[in-house]
């Protein structure tokens, strides 16, 4: 690992950024069930107690959903999420009732995940595209397939798209899973799935929690969950306060009333959507960020970014959006960041976002004024390319 | 919010324009098969029938544009 001097930062050359402790010669690796792959696409800089890596490409591998930081002494993992595009659900400011989230197992094959049946579940319905670490899905389609859910809403149809938000190869994922019509808790609580599908994030991490301690000493529960949910959390480190705090955050699961013999486990159950602040510490100083501005105002401890790196990104964006107006010729002092987010996205009918194109740096911009304005302005300008574009 | 940028980095924005116009002209001479290290800006006169050759005629004047602007504002004293 060479760190490179603080005066060198460019920022044209990154996409996201992320903190690790470790301070010797660390090597990063993506981490994959046949091992570890070393990942080259980055840059160290030394911010004093911490060091900084600054990822060069946001586009991952599907199957790229965590790296880790190995030095001789320390290993350190960073999920590959970015803060920017999960922060509704860690500051609660979302629509409950168009998600849910799953513990969804990883496997070392796609056979495994299916238990031998190979093609159980179709391709795209996969988190992940390898050959590896598939992840085991609904599905309502193939012969053969077991009902674990509600096939009106666990369907192709209406199943949008998922996000990682924390990953353990070969073990489990917690994922947010994205439906076009409004989700019914009895789509999945009337089912099997009602043990591993949640509402709400920190209910599917207490679900995961129970699970980890299921398959400890004295249960040693034999049920796969059980098994990769602690792996998972033996891997994850996440402090023990944390999890208490997390536990008691939430109400009994359908696992502790199915134990606990004191209601119907397929009950509804209000789950309070606030992430727990000690968890959602751990966990967004685990993530990257797809700015320094971000970085430093969001992660969760102070950082000692030099003021220099952030005046340098800061003047990179301005400059760039300076550019696209003279470029465009657009008067810069007469138009506004929403002008020139209608006048990109209107230019070109087949609009691909691109790391750091004027839409991504306006969209990831922390230096601009109305923020919330911007953001509202940009769902609605997308809903109309991707209305446009079907 | 309005865009209004220090003297730097207005130069730096009109130079990062020419830069990109400059690429531009780079792809389409080799394009038409001119050498973009032996061609003669200053000699150049387009085809009128040659879409190639007035786009390259307007790209050179775009750039001549942008130096103009970068001269105006290294003059600037304000």
């Amino acid at each position: 690992m060479t760190t490179i001097d603080n005066d060198l930062y460019d920022p044209k050359n990154y996409a996201c950024y992320a903190v690790v402790d470790n301070k010797d010669d660390f090597q990063l690796h993506t981490v994959h069930p046949a091992g570890l792959k070393q990942y080259v696409d980055y840059d160290v800089y030394d911010i004093g107690t911490k060091s900084l890596i600054a990822f060069k490409k946001i586009n991952f591998y599907k199957t790229e959903f965590v790296y880790r930081a190995i030095s001789e002494n320390k290993t350190e993992e960073i999920f590959c999420e970015n803060y920017e595009f999960i922060s509704d659900v860690l500051e609660n400011d979302y629509e409950k009732n168009k998600y849910t989230f799953a513990i969804l197992r990883s496997a070392a094959s796609y056979e495994e995940s299916n238990e031998g049946h190979s093609d159980i579940v179709d391709k795209n319905r996969r988190c992940d595209l390898e050959d590896y670490a598939a992840v085991e899905f609904f599905d309502t389609n193939k012969e053969n397939a077991i009902d674990i859910g509600d096939r009106e809403y666990f369907s192709d149809a209406n199943i949008l798209g998922w996000t990682v938000f924390l990953s353990s190869m070969s073990n489990i994922y917690i994922v947010k899973v994205s439906y076009a019509k409004e989700m019914n808790d009895r789509a999945y609580k009337d089912w099997p799935c009602r043990v591993y599908v949640a509402e709400t994030l920190p209910h599917a991490m207490k679900l995961a929690y129970q699970w980890s301690i299921l398959g400890k000493d004295p249960w040693n529960c034999q049920d796969s969950l059980a098994i990769t949910c602690s792996n998972a959390f033996d891997e994850w480190q996440i402090p023990h306060d944390a999890l208490e705090e997390l536990s008691l955050s939430q109400p009994e699961t359908s696992i502790e009333l199915y134990f606990t013999q004191k209601d119907d486990p397929r009950r509804s159950i209000k789950e309070p959507a606030d992430v727990p602040e000690k968890f959602k510490k751990w966990f967004m100083s685990k993530i990257r960020y797809r700015t320094l501005g971000s970085l430093l105002s969001n992660y969760p401890e102070n950082l000692n970014i030099p003021i220099s790196m952030i005046e340098k990104e800061k003047q990179f964006f301005e400059t760039e959006i300076y550019s696209f107006c003279i470029q465009n010729k657009i008067n810069p002092t007469e138009t506004t960041a929403l002008d020139i987010l209608s006048y990109a996205y209107g230019q070109d009918s087949n609009y691909k976002e691109k790391n750091n194109s004027i839409t991504d740096i306006i969209k990831k911009n922390t230096y601009l004024e109305n923020r919330t304005i911007i953001d509202e302005h940009i769902k609605e300008l997308l809903s109309n390319v991707v209305m446009g574009q079907s | 919010m309005k865009f209004n940028l220090p003297k730097d980095q207005k130069k730096q924005a009109y130079e990062n324009v020419r830069n990109e116009l400059e690429k531009n002209l780079i792809l389409r001479l080799i394009a038409i098969n001119i050498d973009p290290e032996t061609f003669d800006e200053a000699a150049f006169t387009p085809n009128p029938l040659s879409t190639a050759q007035l786009d390259i005629k307007s790209i050179l004047e775009k750039m001549q544009e942008m130096t103009q602007k970068i001269e105006e504002i290294e003059n600037d004293d304000d």
